[in-house]
């Protein structure tokens, strides 16, 4: 297998509040966007990443920092020593405690992964959302998102009635 | 890092602003997508802003989320009405018959709706001794990349059958002849991955320029020859049949030379061959009778019995570059135990 340790390339990714984050290329390169724009040589000095402030893309850079393959943070040798099962029951744990944030926050990073093509940050982003959706009542998910009901009550009972399989 | 992170916890959970709709549409749509179909009806509901996104969104539809007392009903609805593409439809609970009463053309619909990833398993006919005829329109869905079929009978006519972009195949109980499966091999030019499981057909020739993976478990197949798989690297093998003296199953390579993995062989239950040569315990080793590609072997072997610990000694001969050896150890009786206990005392 070959080593990953010979000659680290660093990038530079600029927030639009002026922040500036050196990351390794590998690092950098969990986001398909950014890899794209390495691959097709748009990344020789600084990538500024439009719409996502210093806050939201130090936390992005921090998930990615952890999921980047065989080069975790926690030292060169534990993908020798654990188990593949062990390391990912590991991230998830870890996962767990990084999407412990507010709600402002988690949109914020929904549009990150997205913007950035972070699949698996992507997933983790939504998954919150996507639970309070399931199996709750429109009434319970409305108060959950904060969703305000724009509907007039007869329209409101169209649209049930439309699929009213779902509501019963 | 832990600075920046600690900064950023929640402080205030929640601030009472609506965010969820302030995402943009194809975002709200990845989250409707991993919704169960009546979940992500349901959200039709919850404003004006995401009345149109269910429909704007392909359709993954897994029967077993239907009611029970309204699945029959809905599930042809369904079809009908979402506009497509279909991402993934799984039908297993509801009854094909119903389906075909109240939606005849449900097979035609699933092609012209881009159906991607599907599953049909007829569970109603489980207890039958016939299967009914899978209908023949479904594999003609040329935007199917992913098939799963359980209790079927093929259809006969396979003519014009073209699967473009198929890459993973799995039958479970599907009463279709060895000619069916080498053609339907023949007309899905990127298949990656196919598992097969208590089938009808005898013999599992394998032929193709794209497979990767081949999984075959539970069947009464009598051989399976890897004729030409350029590609091919995991082969494995899952509970063959239990012979008594008898033949048991032919494993044949012909032509398999990235094959990486390879098991569970058995002594007791396969029957080895290598281009002509039929492995036999006491024959030398040549050349010709080698696949010098796997790297990763898997055996069962009850060491109780002499015969098969010698033919272990002779497979392991035949795979002269494994790296990773697993050997499954079968249940040996007490008598057997003894006579082990015995020979490593003494």
């Amino acid at each position: 297998m070959a080593t990953r340790e010979a000659g680290k390339k660093m990038i530079m990714l600029k927030s639009p509040d002026g922040m500036e984050f050196e990351v390794e290329e590998a690092v950098a390169m969990e986001s398909q966007t950014i890899r794209k724009m390495i691959e097709d040589d748009c990344a020789d000095t600084a990538i500024l990443i439009p719409n996502i402030n210093s806050k939201i893309l130090s936390r992005v850079i921090e998930y990615c920092n952890k999921h980047v393959p065989t080069t975790g943070a926690t030292g060169a040798a534990a993908s020798d020593t654990v188990a593949p099962a062990a390391l990912a029951e590991d991230l998830k744990i870890w996962d767990a405690e990084f999407i412990k944030v507010n709600r402002a926050t988690r949109f914020n990073l929904i549009q990150a992964a997205s913007y950035l093509n972070i699949k698996g940050l992507l997933d983790l982003t939504s998954q919150t959302t996507i639970d309070t959706i399931s199996d709750n009542s429109l009434e319970e998910i409305r108060s959950f998102l904060s969703t305000k009901n724009d509907y007039l009550p007869e329209e409101e009972q169209t649209i049930r009635r439309e699929n009213q399989w779902a509501f019963q | 890092m832990a600075d920046g992170a600690a900064s950023l916890l929640p402080t205030a959970g929640y601030d009472g602003e609506d965010r969820i709709s302030a995402l943009h549409d194809d975002l709200l749509c990845a989250i409707i997508s991993r919704l169960s179909v009546t979940d992500a009806a349901r959200t039709t509901a919850l404003s004006p802003r995401w009345c149109h996104l269910w429909r704007s969104t392909p359709l993954a539809l897994d029967d077993v989320h239907l009611h029970e007392s309204v699945r029959d009903a809905v599930v042809p609805r369904i079809l009908a009405d979402h506009p497509g593409p279909f991402r993934a439809v799984r039908l297993a609970e509801c009854r094909s018959a119903s389906l075909d009463h109240e939606l005849a053309e449900w097979p035609r619909l699933l092609a012209t709706k881009g159906i991607q990833k599907l599953a049909l398993v007829n569970k109603h006919a489980q207890a039958q001794h016939t299967f009914s005829p899978l209908p023949a329109d479904i594999l003609r869905c040329a935007s199917l990349q992913s098939i799963s079929l359980s209790f079927w009978t093929f259809p006969v006519d396979l003519s014009d059958v073209f699967l473009p972009k198929l890459q993973s195949l799995n039958m479970t109980r599907v009463d279709m002849s060895d000619h069916d499966l080498e053609c339907l091999l023949a007309v899905s030019p990127v298949l990656k991955i196919i598992v097969l499981a208590r089938n009808k057909p005898k013999h599992v020739h394998l032929r193709s320029q794209s497979l990767q993976c081949v999984v075959i478990g539970r069947s009464a197949v009598k051989e399976v020859a890897v004729m030409e798989t350029p590609l091919l690297d995991r082969l494995i093998l899952l509970d063959p049949p239990r012979v008594v003296g008898g033949a048991g199953m032919r494993v044949k390579f012909a032509c398999a030379p990235n094959l990486r993995v390879l098991g569970y062989l058995e002594p007791r239950g396969h029957k080895l061959q290598i281009g002509d040569h039929v492995i036999e315990p006491n024959m030398k080793a040549s050349p010709g009778t080698v696949v010098p590609s796997v790297k990763i072997l898997a055996l069962k072997v009850n060491f109780g019995v002499l015969g098969e610990v010698n033919m272990l000694a002779r497979f392991l001969r035949c795979f002269p570059n494994v790296d990773t050896l697993h050997i499954e150890v079968s249940p040996i009786s007490f008598r057997q135990s003894i006579i082990w206990q015995w020979y490593f005392n003494y």
